[in-house]
């Protein structure tokens, strides 16, 4: 094996082989180890190229997909916030105004029914709450605005109404601001009911 | 290196690499001992080339060897490790947090493998492939990616420089002269 015809010296190629053999050649009979590292490196290569060679079509589904949950869940959202009005309006101007306060009863339970399924399936505890203000605050002007001549006892609770919900809403407003224009709609209304 | 029918492994298949694996490996880990000195690092850089050989292996062209093949990228992943050594140990020289090589890691005492580690990785290679393992020129050739002439001249450099490190140090210390038959010493 040392002499390979490139002008060796044999006697060091001898001692070189022999001292080789000696330090080295042990770990040739020792095999591989079976926790070779390839292996964990493939298991994380396959991840790796699944995703890289997924398909664009596979891709745009997937990407569609998501942007319709996120869009159909914000519209579900937005139409249990806004079904709120339309089912007090509704009841406002269905319930029947007679007997005195049967009309209050009427529209304060349907309000209520219709707050508590969409603060439950829209905004949760916190939605529940602001709910149950909104509910008292229309309950309170359906008591105290005044039952004029036409629709102004339903414009003043509408008013009180919108502005309840725009502070129970935003979370922000002052109350003050929105007591004032509480106020501002119950003396309009009362001014309505007493103009001829 | 056994004769070893080129188509006996088939390019990307897991069981053919699970079997280059368990042939090649410790040949592999025996010839980066002799490069690096450093049992440990030896397997370390030993499973790294696997780690490489296996991401490439789709690509391996059945004309060279698979074991050689591997032994190409064992020598590459050596001298890089052999670098990143180097630098480290400036950086612990110039004071650096880096921590330096264990001393009890090098087991390897013999002044041979000393002496390998300090030729330069393509040529430390080369004398293990041939003397360890036998290879051909050819076949050290196609391990290191250079022609047959290459491996020559590069076998002639190292024995140069082994015979003048060993020599000048067994002449200090009197104790190689009675086992090369004189002509190591000359």
């Amino acid at each position: 094996m040392s002499n390979h015809g490139d002008g060796v010296d044999d006697g060091f190629d001898h001692w070189v082989e022999a001292e080789l053999r000696g330090v080295i050649g042990r770990h040739l009979a020792v095999p591989a180890p079976p926790a070779a590292r390839f292996r964990t490196s493939a298991t994380h290569e396959a991840r790796r190229m699944n995703l890289k060679r997924m398909s664009p079509i596979r891709m745009g589904v997937a990407i569609g997909a998501a942007a319709l949950a996120l869009g159909g869940g914000t519209a579900l959202g937005a139409s249990l916030t806004a079904g709120h009005g339309t089912t007090v309006s509704n009841a406002a101007a269905s319930c029947a105004t007679t007997p005195a306060g049967s009309h209050g009863a009427c529209v304060s339970t349907a309000a209520q029914s219709s707050t508590s399924s969409g603060s439950t399936n829209s905004a949760g505890p916190q939605g529940a709450g602001s709910g149950a203000n909104h509910g008292a605050a229309v309950a309170s002007a359906a008591a105290s605005c005044p039952t004029g001549p036409g629709d102004a006892h339903g414009d003043c609770v509408s008013v009180i109404a919108k502005a309840n919900h725009g502070q129970s809403g935003s979370g922000t407003s002052g109350s003050g601001t929105s007591q004032g224009s509480a106020n501002s709609a119950l003396g309009l209304a009362t001014a309505a009911a007493h103009r001829p | 290196m056994e004769a070893e029918i080129p188509s006996a492994y088939r390019p990307g298949d897991r069981d053919d690499f699970e079997r280059l694996y368990a042939v090649a490996y410790p040949r592999v880990r025996a010839t980066l001992t002799g490069i690096l000195g450093d049992p440990g690092a030896a397997e370390d850089c030993a499973q790294d080339a696997f780690v490489r050989a296996f991401r490439a292996w789709s690509r391996w062209k059945p004309d060279a060897p698979a074991e050689a093949w591997v032994h190409r990228i064992a020598v590459n992943v050596a001298i890089s490790h052999g670098r990143r050594e180097r630098l480290r140990e400036i950086l612990h020289r110039l004071g650096s947090p880096g921590a330096p090589p264990d001393p009890a890691a090098v087991v390897e005492r013999s002044d041979l493998v000393a002496a390998l580690r300090s030729l330069p990785p393509r040529q430390s290679a080369a004398i293990v492939l041939r003397h360890l393992h036998g290879y051909s020129n050819r076949e050290i050739g196609v391990a290191l990616g250079v022609p047959e002439r290459t491996v020559a001249s590069r076998l002639i450099a190292a024995r140069r420089a082994l015979r003048q490190r060993l020599g000048d140090q067994s002449i200090a210390d009197g104790e190689y002269s009675g086992g090369l038959g004189g002509s190591f010493l000359r």
